[in-house]
């Protein structure tokens, strides 16, 4: 019976209506939601597939031109459809066609790139096409990229498309000045050529241009529907993906199932690596089969690490994504699966994810920014202070590797080789560099103080939500105290902390940014000083390194952009705008009875690969 | 008409106890109110003790492993113990010259000579501790103790708060009546029509964090109770004879709230106090679990529940044990206390 709850409240039923007949309407669906389940066995339906799991971070939404959270990006990840996206099995990763019917080649040296849409690609069924099926074409193309650039969207990847696409900036420019854009005025640089074919004209040469039209939240969305919905879009995406959003409780729910429109994929198995366990049985579980196979997905946003862990214990959820630090000696004791868990069949997917974790300092606050050697001595003693061992093997047990560079391992543009000192935990060298620029105590009340004489007291802000950032707070409280310094931490509510960080409220926080592509670029324009007030939270505007930047963006992959890379990090680790933290181990774990499981490095979600076996898991539940 | 006065000065009156002595005199022979009293009395000198820097003065110190067994299961296997370094990370390779861009070269040689002339101490870590070890390797028995501190002060200082406005508030509306005492009851309604958690946790999401800032929005949020009581009382007393015999004296209005009623509506409010005491020690585990209480480098029982509750899976119950019990304790003593107080305080009882 609980596989019919989802009759009980169909958004799109009783959406845009009066309220008193909305309740109305949803009674009568409950009550025809009670007659179906009692029919259901009779009628004798085969039992849908369903594959719960958790976020351990609430979602904002779904609107793929607003939202910048991993794990809102990660729905829409199946609710729409990018021109390109990434090979499931292929490791490197590879780009491979999705709605589009090739990968271009770069023409006019890197500067354009042309698309042909496949034919015959319909969008999800929704009230705002009025009945008729809506089919993908080039335009929707051309119209979603101008949403990144509309300033009603205030999107956090504009950045993406500025000082980039022929004309587009022009086009922002009178959206900015007319408080919206007109969506029908001409792009140079976005050319619909005929009803399936688009052609991109860039400003400069971009090597990395396909990685952005691979990015699950670079989609189109239908004019139609962004416009009947208004503010609302967020709750009403309507896309071309194999899933379509049937339920959503902010920030405890939500429920994807099938999009009846969608073509259906199929596997490619020309990249699998024979010799990896879990693309052999991805392989075997999908190989010819018409994708997806799964009914319905149920996604629980649960901060807490505690019963985001027991609900898959408890097998409530079917993946765990993300097994939480403080329980990896119950999964995995010295390293290997735990008995109980190995007994029932369970496996473990090991990811050295490309991501990594920092703590950002504002560079434009009057205390810990600033360029000169005063202010800068102040950040690389803070980041000597920092107890670097302690966070991987207290907090992060030892699921971590320490980050020499900003960049990490497993994307293009890693060099293996580079390391720093800077970085280590080195209480003596930081209490050093104190002293040498004249922060001591003036004052006598055991703290030292700003070489001018005020007090010096710095701000860390955190997400209240979880313990390990707790704890990461309180670490940094402490090895702050170990040198000296007095620093404070302020928990806030996860959005706040984000907000707060964007527009720069703050004097440090922590952060953490996992590839959108897999090439150096992605990270070092964390810190390419134009992207300040979207992705670049440090304010961090250093001119030799934003020059570097513009430079590395039109350059092919090869020595020569390694070289400018490599000069990037080293500003980076010489004017500490950022803590260098580590690039996380994530394990992941799954039930036997999910088949088709791999994690892919880019993609956060893969339930359209997924498939499960009901039969086992009922066995498995008696 | 003689009259003789007799010269019988009054015999040695029996001097009639008073409200106190009787109260006083019936908790002694209350056993339970009287274990109940040393229990809190013992707590009481432990966090004054902790305050002073007697007893877990440095409760911070990292002395044992992570999650150290206590001593009484010495031999467990202890798989959370890892080694902590700092060295390694990362390849062996040459480590990368900033020289020619770092904003600190020109005085790197000073740095180093500096820097080697301040030691760093190792320090060695216990495998065992008294009643085991939490994350970072600190005394949970020391913990708990310095986490009484600032549950119970929180708890005693927001509750006399609490009771002061409730007082103050409770007498004017109840002695002057009127439109003092509409204003009064609107103000009440608005706080009694939000729920009282929803309350707490609104003004802690409003103001910034901190121990005070706990104690102000426990104060501001509980006295509603102990103000409705006090106006009740203040009803009852104002139309009393001793009241108007003050009145025809001249007592003034203050004179007559605090000097002569006040008094007699006394022991509802002690007996108030000392409720609110147990339910704001609870209120402040709540908004520390909850992420809303003490700063991190403070510990308070709450925090430490809530470090708890992922190390009950991982089987460390020590801590849990810890801050549970002690709260525990402390509260039923409390409560069964407050019941003795009311026992005896209650002049029916007589």
């Amino acid at each position: 019976m609980g596989q019919h709850r989802f009759l009980l409240y169909n958004p799109r039923f009783a959406r845009a209506r009066s309220p008193g007949l909305k309740h109305a309407l949803t009674l009568a669906a409950a009550c025809l939601a009670c007659a179906l389940a009692a029919a259901g066995p009779a009628m004798g339906s085969v039992e849908p597939k369903v594959v719960r799991m958790a976020f351990r971070t609430a979602e904002a939404g779904f609107d793929p031109q607003r939202i910048f959270d991993r794990y809102s990006v990660g729905v829409c990840e199946n609710l729409f459809e990018p021109l390109l996206t990434y090979d499931y099995l292929a490791r490197p990763v590879r780009l491979v066609p999705l709605t589009a019917e090739a990968v271009p080649q770069p023409e006019e040296g890197g500067t354009r790139y042309t698309f042909r849409i496949r034919p015959g690609i319909l969008f999800a069924d929704d009230p705002a096409f009025k009945g008729q099926k809506r089919e993908l074409v080039a335009k929707d193309i051309e119209y979603s990229i101008k949403r990144f650039r509309d300033p009603r969207n205030a999107s956090p990847y504009e950045w993406l498309f500025e000082h980039k696409v022929l004309g587009l900036d022009e086009f922002a420019a009178a959206a900015k000045k007319a408080g919206r854009p007109d969506y029908d005025a001409k792009v140079a640089g976005l050319e619909v050529r005929d009803r399936y074919t688009i052609s991109i004209k860039l400003t400069e040469p971009d090597f990395n241009f396909l990685y952005v039209l691979a990015m699950p939240n670079v989609v189109p969305v239908a004019r139609e529907v962004i416009e009947a919905y208004g503010e609302d879009t967020m709750a009403h995406p309507v896309g071309t993906g194999p899933f379509v959003l049937k339920e959503w409780v902010r920030r405890s729910k939500i429920v994807l199932e099938r999009n009846p429109n969608h073509r259906g994929y199929e596997l490619d198995p020309r990249w699998a690596d024979p010799a990896d366990e879990f693309d052999r049985a991805a392989v075997d579980a999908l190989r010819g089969k018409r994708l997806p196979l799964v009914d319905r997905v149920e996604i629980y946003p649960i901060e807490e690490e505690q019963p985001r862990f027991l609900a898959f214990v408890n097998r409530e959820h079917d993946l765990l994504d993300e097994t939480p630090s403080d329980f990896i000696e119950q999964v995995l004791p010295n390293g290997r699966l735990a008995p109980s868990l190995a007994r029932q069949g369970v496996a473990v997917f090991r990811e050295e994810a490309p991501e990594i974790t920092y703590d950002v300092f504002n560079v434009e606050d009057a205390v810990v920014g600033g360029y000169g050697p005063e202010k800068v001595a102040l950040r690389r003693a803070l980041v000597l202070a920092h107890d670097r061992g302690q966070e991987i093997f207290i907090v992060r047990k030892g699921q971590a590797m320490a980050a020499q560079s900003p960049l990490p391992p497993g994307i293009v543009g890693y060099d293996p080789a580079f390391r720093t000192t800077q970085q280590d935990h080195d209480p003596a060298r930081a209490k050093a560099l104190l002293d040498l620029y004249g922060y001591v105590d003036r004052n006598g009340d055991g703290w030292r103080d700003q070489p001018d004489g005020r007090p010096l007291a710095i701000e860390y802000k955190y997400n209240a939500g979880s313990q390990s950032n707790r704890q990461l707070a309180e670490l940094w409280v402490k090895s702050a105290a170990a040198i000296g310094v007095r620093m404070e931490a302020a928990a806030v509510q996860f959005i706040d902390l984000l907000n707060d960080k964007r527009v720069g409220k703050f004097q440090m926080a922590g952060s953490a940014w996992t590839a959108d592509y897999p090439d150096a670029q992605n990270f070092l324009q964390l810190l390419y000083g134009p992207n300040t007030g979207q992705s670049n939270e440090a304010r961090f505007r250093l001119d030799a390194f934003d020059r570097l930047y513009r430079q590395s963006v039109a350059v092919p992959d090869g020595p020569a952009r390694n070289a400018l890379y490599h000069e990037m990090n080293r500003l980076i680790l010489a004017y500490a705008p950022w803590r260098l933290g580590v690039h996380r181990v994530f394990n992941h774990l799954q039930y036997p009875w999910v088949k088709g499981y791999k994690k892919h490095p880019i993609l956060y979600t893969n339930f359209k690969y997924l498939d499960v076996d009901v039969a086992a898991r009922k066995a498995a539940a008696r | 008409m003689s009259a003789v006065l007799p010269n019988n000065a009054p015999p040695a009156m029996q001097e009639s106890p008073g409200l106190w002595t009787l109260a006083w005199r019936r908790l002694l022979n209350d056993r339970v109110g009287m274990v109940c009293l040393a229990i809190v009395a013992t707590y009481l000198a432990m966090m004054l003790a902790s305050y002073a820097g007697i007893v877990a003065r440095d409760w911070n110190k990292e002395k044992g492993v992570s999650y150290a067994n206590p001593s009484f299961m010495a031999g467990a296997e202890n798989l959370e113990a890892r080694e902590v370094t700092n060295k390694d990370f990362g390849s062996k390779a040459k480590p990368v010259d900033l020289s020619d861009i770092d904003p600190l070269a020109p005085r790197y040689k000073e740095w180093e000579e500096r820097a080697a002339k301040i030691a760093v101490t190792e320090v060695k870590r216990a495998e065992t501790l008294p009643f085991g070890g939490d994350k970072w390797g600190r005394d949970v028995l020391e913990k708990a103790i310095k986490g009484s501190e600032v549950s119970i002060f929180v708890g005693l200082t927001a509750a006399l708060f609490a009771t002061l406005i409730g007082t103050v508030l409770g007498a004017m509306a109840g002695y002057w009546g009127g439109r003092v005492n509409d204003f009064l009851e609107w103000f009440y309604n608005i706080f009694t029509s939000i729920p009282y958690i929803l309350l707490i946790l609104a003004f802690a999401a409003v103001f910034k964090r901190g121990l005070d800032t706990i104690i102000v929005i426990l104060a501001l949020t509980g006295w509603t109770g102990i103000y409705r009581l006090v106006r009740a009382e203040y009803i009852k007393h104002c139309g009393r004879e001793y009241v108007k015999a003050a009145q025809a004296i001249g007592a003034s209005h203050l004179s007559r709230m605090f000097v002569h009623i006040l008094p007699n509506a006394s022991h509802v409010i002690l007996v108030q106090l000392s409720q609110h005491v147990v339910s704001f020690i609870k209120a402040e585990v709540i908004l520390s679990f909850l992420g809303l209480g003490v700063p991190v480098d403070m510990v308070s029982w709450g925090t430490m529940l809530a470090e708890a509750q992922n190390e009950l899976v991982i089987g460390k119950w020590w801590q849990l044990f810890a801050a549970g019990a002690s709260m525990a304790i402390l509260v039923t003593a409390f409560s069964m206390l407050t019941d003795s107080l009311r026992d005896a305080l209650d002049p029916k009882l007589k």
